[in-house]
């Protein structure tokens, strides 16, 4: 098992450089002049190109790029060119209202997607099958900007004063106040990934509920709530728990869009906010932050997915003796 | 055969006029009609029929497996007298398993792949053997597993991955059986997945359990071999329907039903002689096909004209011993054996 760990770490060097190269390239392609921005409009030619060489900016590319990941390997991700503060310290302040989004969403995810998809393939073809399939096919065709949109018209302009819909209130602050403000953007964030885990957990657990073992459990007389909640949910989720692995990931991306339409100081706020000003440093590291976030929770899953199944497991185990 | 059926004459399960319907394209179709069947203790019943005639169907049937929208239907299904038709869901689910157990064709799917073989067992135990102790079970778990000829000590917290499908098989086995009071033995295919070898060694198994504990048996097969190694009474399946009962030597002998003859004339000769095989043309009839007359006729080889295209066959009685047959030539069955001489 640490085996296993190890090389997936090792394996996700690569993607992590060959992500850095193409993220530090388009940035430095994207139109825009950090130095103009920081200098002024009304700055002389020679007071920006005095700007310019300051911030490295009159480089090449690669060379900019070389040092900028010599000092990532240093754990140092440079300043903002705003105010000057490190990168780490501005990502570390920003980290605790998107944390607590998309902890909100997966939470959302697992305690309505499961359950539903569980519903459906029980009631499979029947009504409330028929509504669930098609609630999730729209939960999973409309994206969360269009759902953040309606929820802030609904609660903003319709109702207002039922739920607050913008703005954020850190859970350690004011714990019904937070968890109110959070409600909406995560519900924004979760609705197409519900949708997706209901699908997955219905096909998956009609899948399993025609196994073999399952009527042997239904001969041996086994209880039926029993068997649908041990014999098959275990085996039913295993394809469930990747899918929501993934999603972690997701939920960083789609947070952008929902931090920015409920007005939520996360990182996704900080990356178009930094972007906007062409604050290289800090839009970097964001997209390193998340681009590293996200491997990582993929490899958590690959290892946790052979602790629940007893078979990969044993595969892992055979490789090392 | 090894035991004299005569010796056990209590009736232990009895079906009579069963009728299962499963939902078929938005349509109710009909896979088992009118089935009847009568297993005395230490009896083995083979069933048999080809993929589709409805054998599989008749097992679920019996142990109450089938959820709507599949129908079932009977003028009774009684283990030990005892209509289960009558019992509540919870007394069903003691008997499942209890009185009334069954074994699977295909044993490493029969087995949850998620946990060990060790709490497969224990969990049948808790809800079988509630007078056992539950520090007693493992010790319990062997002394099964040790009468199916496995050695289970260092390997109850094995998942069912890791051992043979023959093993496994076994372990089924000593699992539907773990219960002291059971009475009936269901097997669906019980060798279909293993080879050669292994399948000897498990109809020995089987055959040894009827003896030691009275076991009466009802064994899916489609493979006449079995059935004639295995069982003392035979009833012959068709698209749903019982076409042919008989005692296992009377079948191989004097079958009566074209199907059975055309079956028995299936299986090719050893040494063989060169000539073509024999294989019946056709194929079974779908389940929503009606089909007025004998479902058998568009197969027959001994096909007697209109009535067998438009009047139903009825399973009448044509001999002792309960021998029956579903065919329009049966009335005639002493005329039968002296025009066709045999089946090869």
């Amino acid at each position: 098992m640490l085996r296993l760990a190890v090389s997936r770490l090792l394996s996700a060097v690569p993607v992590l450089i060959l992500i850095s190269i193409v993220s530090f390239t388009l940035l430095r392609l994207a139109p825009g002049d950090p130095a103009l921005l920081s200098a002024g409009l009304e700055a002389s030619p020679e007071v920006l190109e005095r700007v310019r060489q300051s911030m490295r900016l009159d480089e090449p590319v690669w060379v900019q790029y070389w040092a900028w990941l010599s000092d990532l390997l240093r754990g140092d991700l440079g300043n903002s060119y705003s105010d000057k503060s490190p990168v780490t310290e501005v990502i570390a302040e920003r980290l605790p209202a998107t944390l607590q989004l998309s902890a909100a969403a997966l939470l959302l995810i697992v305690a309505v997607g499961v359950p539903m998809g569980i519903l459906s393939a029980l009631r499979a073809n029947r009504m409330a099958d028929q509504v669930i399939r098609v609630a999730s096919l729209a939960g999973v065709s409309v994206p969360n900007f269009i759902v953040a949109l309606l929820l802030v018209l609904l609660f903003g302009w319709w109702f207002p004063g039922l739920m607050p819909y913008e703005g954020f209130v850190p859970i350690t602050e004011d714990f019904a106040a937070s968890i109110q403000h959070i409600v909406l953007p995560a519900i924004a964030l979760a609705a197409p990934q519900v949708g997706l885990v209901a699908r997955m957990t219905r096909s998956s657990m009609l899948e399993v509920l025609g196994q073999d073992y399952i009527s042997a459990a239904r001969a041996m007389g086994v209880r039926e709530s029993v068997i649908v909640c041990r014999d098959a949910l275990r085996n039913a989720l295993l394809p469930v728990v990747t899918v929501l692995g993934v999603q972690i990931g997701y939920l960083l991306g789609g947070s952008v869009v929902v931090e920015t339409v409920f007005s939520i100081p996360g990182i996704g706020r900080l990356l178009v906010d930094s972007f906007a000003i062409r604050d290289y440093p800090v839009t970097i590291g964001v997209m390193m932050f998340i681009a590293i976030v996200f491997v990582l929770v993929n490899i958590v899953v690959d290892v946790l997915y052979g602790v629940i199944n007893p078979r990969i497991r044993a595969g892992y185990e055979a490789g090392r003796s | 055969m090894t035991v004299e059926p005569a010796a056990y004459s209590d009736e232990v399960l009895s079906v009579r006029g069963l009728g299962t319907r499963y939902a078929f394209q938005g349509a109710s179709v009909p896979a088992v009609r009118d089935f009847s069947l009568s297993v005395r203790e230490g009896e083995i019943v083979g069933l048999v029929g080809e993929s589709g005639s409805g054998k599989s169907t008749v097992l679920k049937s019996i142990l109450g497996m089938l959820k709507p929208p599949a129908e079932v239907t009977s003028d009774g299904i009684f283990l030990d007298g005892r209509d289960l038709r009558e019992v509540s869901a919870k007394e069903m689910r003691r008997i499942r398993g209890g009185r009334l157990a069954m074994v699977f064709q295909d044993p490493i799917n029969s087995f949850n792949p998620a946990w060990t073989i060790g709490n497969q067992f224990r969990r049948v135990l808790s809800l079988h053997c509630p007078h056992l102790h539950r520090r007693d079970y493992d010790a319990e778990i062997l002394r099964l597993l040790n009468r199916v000829g496995i050695d289970g000590r260092g390997k109850l917290n094995s998942y069912p991955f890791e051992f043979s499908q023959g093993q496994l098989q076994r372990i089924m086995i000593a699992v539907a059986c773990a219960s002291p009071d059971l009475r009936v033995l269901l097997a669906d295919e019980p060798t279909t997945s293993l080879d050669v070898t292994i399948e000897a060694q498990v109809l020995e198994l089987l055959r040894d359990l009827r003896e030691e504990r009275g076991l009466a048996m009802v064994l899916v097969t489609h493979d006449l071999s079995v059935v004639a190694e295995m069982c003392d009474k035979v009833v012959v399946m068709y698209a749903g329907r019982v076409v042919e009962v008989a005692e296992v030597h009377d079948l191989f002998e004097r079958p009566q039903h074209p199907y059975t003859r055309q079956l028995l004339k299936a299986i090719p000769d050893f040494p063989h002689d060169g000539r073509r095989l024999y294989a019946m043309r056709g194929a079974v009839p779908r389940l929503d096909e009606e089909v007025p007359g004998c479902t058998f006729a568009p197969r027959c080889d001994a096909h007697l004209g209109d009535v067998c295209d438009e009047v139903p066959p009825v399973l009448r009685e044509i001999g002792p011993d309960g021998r029956r047959s579903a065919c329009h030539k049966a009335n005639h069955a002493t005329s039968l054996e002296e025009t066709d001489d045999g089946v090869r």
